[in-house]
């Protein structure tokens, strides 16, 4: 039996003499305030360690530049002793540690972000000789989506055996979406042969997101030669379809039209929308007749961008069906629309257009906005 | 007067890596982290070239160069952009604006030392031949 200081014993007998919420009430207030304090002292802690990290890092970082600065980048030329040099000097600094570690690959990302020729040869040699690829190949079986996702990323930076880069194709339809998008970008980035293969297989949707990063790391890494991204628009996958069309839209081929006209008729609307404003961008004017017969049946969305696409072909083909648009269209974003494509046909005349035609004071208006020079696309 | 250089970029590690890379090549450099101190920089002194990264803090990098070209001292001294940024529009703007030439991250270091070079060289060789 505990034997309790007399404070302790007289609080106990005292709780049992108040009435029962009271006693609620004591309870509840006890947890709550060594609830709070518990929680001010989890947070201090915690604090505590993160400022010794922090700290920590700063050390480490500078050590790590300092070594890599002074006894490589700012050598003209840099011999095998150098490197190995380097390497037995992070030994001492304890590279099995998993932060030492990570410090290092950290500014050897860095490095590789900024520079490129000789010196990108040379971290690329010391990232070798360090054998840190073994490292980064176990954070892709890791089951924590955020260590593989960070594996990946080492893996487009840094020089990857050709060997070890079908390691990744497991995760390029991976359920969560850093870890595929990760991927994506990898498997485009040290892929020189078919870097788009992966959309052969794509079963994951490519969020709108993944298509604008995808999109920087094509156009930003060198390639020989693009592929024909037509070859794409039959994909079940719809997210795989839209991308395809953004990608023949920025590299203008216009060999894929006839194919990208058909997706018209597709039952997908956002496929429909990014058709339309595709076809708009390529200027073909055959699909003109085509955008004409679906505008009836479309939703006021689409109609605004079938009147922007017709007005991007600017072919003066369908000067008769914008002016019909714009002078019988109640909705203004429509009435805008029709305005501003009419104005990018060749030849129009807005004086001459505005005295054959009765236009009521907004539709004036409207066409003077579009025919300003300084506003007109 | 010798010729100095100015770095204007906002990454610690590059600017002072650069700083070393130059001074090693024997230039005469100044640095500077961000537009508000390389506005103070240009008060003070004339440089015979700049470079300077997009990305600033405070004051773009384009905005920067809009200043720089305005200003009676540093009017003609050339500007050479370093930038992570792939975007044509980003370059043809800086180029528009008055920037000298462009060089996109990552770089070699040996291409922006002869940039250097070709720069400073020519600010070199133009004070060696007098006008008549």
């Amino acid at each position: 039996m505990i034997d309790f200081p007399p404070f302790l014993q007289n609080l106990y007998l005292r709780f049992y003499e108040y009435p029962l919420f009271i006693q609620i009430a004591l309870v509840v207030s006890a947890i709550s305030f060594a609830t709070f304090l518990l929680t001010n002292v989890v947070m201090s802690l915690q604090r505590l360690e993160y400022s010794f990290l922090e700290t920590r890092l700063v050390k480490l970082r500078k050590i790590v530049n300092g070594e890599i600065t002074f006894k490589l980048m700012l050598k003209d030329r840099v011999v095998d002793q150098d490197i190995d040099g380097v390497v037995r000097r992070f030994n001492k600094i304890a590279i099995t540690n998993k932060l030492v570690k990570q410090v290092i690959t950290e500014e050897l990302i860095y490095l590789r972000r900024n520079f490129s020729g000789y010196t990108a040869t040379v971290l690329a040699k010391l990232y070798n000789r360090l054998n840190f690829m073994k490292s980064s190949i176990s954070k892709l079986e890791s089951r924590s989506w955020d260590v593989q996702a960070e594996g990946l990323r080492e893996f487009q930076e840094l020089p990857v055996p050709t060997e070890d880069i079908a390691l990744i194709n497991p995760l390029l339809n991976d359920q969560n979406d850093d870890v595929r998008i990760e991927a994506q970008a990898a498997y485009i980035r040290l892929n020189s042969h078919n870097p788009f293969k992966f959309l052969d297989s794509a079963t994951e949707e490519l969020l709108e997101w993944h298509q604008i990063i995808l999109f920087e790391m094509i156009i930003n890494t060198p390639r020989a030669d693009i592929p024909a991204f037509s070859k794409w628009l039959d994909s079940d996958n719809l997210s795989v379809i839209i991308f395809s069309i953004k990608l023949i839209v920025h590299y203008q081929q216009l060999e894929a039209i006839p194919n990208i006209i058909k997706l018209l008729d597709h039952d997908d609307e956002n496929v429909k929308e990014i058709t339309i404003y595709a076809v708009g961008q390529l200027g073909a004017e055959e699909s003109e007749q085509k955008l004409i017969a679906i505008f009836q049946e479309s939703d006021l969305p689409i109609k605004v961008k079938i009147l922007e696409a017709i007005g991007n072909i600017g072919s003066g083909k369908s000067e008769r069906f914008l002016t019909d648009q714009y002078l019988m269209a109640e909705e203004f974003s429509l009435i805008k629309t029709a305005g501003c494509a009419l104005g990018n046909q060749p030849g129009f005349d807005g004086d001459k257009f505005s005295a054959i035609h009765t236009l009521s004071l907004k539709q004036k208006t409207i066409l003077s906005h579009c025919l300003n020079s300084l506003i007109r696309n | 007067m010798p010729n100095k250089i100015l770095i204007i970029e906002d990454e610690l590690f590059l600017l002072h890596f650069l700083e070393q890379r130059l001074e090693k090549e024997n230039y005469n450099v100044d640095v500077a982290r961000d537009g508000k101190e390389a506005l103070e920089m240009f008060e003070r002194n004339k440089y015979s070239l700049i470079l300077l990264d997009l990305m600033l803090p405070f004051v773009s990098g384009f905005e920067l160069i809009g200043k720089i070209r305005s200003d009676k001292r540093n009017a003609k001294t050339p500007i050479l952009v370093l930038s992570a940024s792939s975007s044509e529009d980003s370059m043809t703007e800086s180029l528009a604006i008055g920037a000298n030439d462009f060089l996109k991250k990552p770089f070699a270091i040996d291409v922006l030392l002869s940039q250097v070079e070709h720069f400073v060289g020519d600010s070199k060789l133009m004070k060696a031949v007098p006008f008549d």
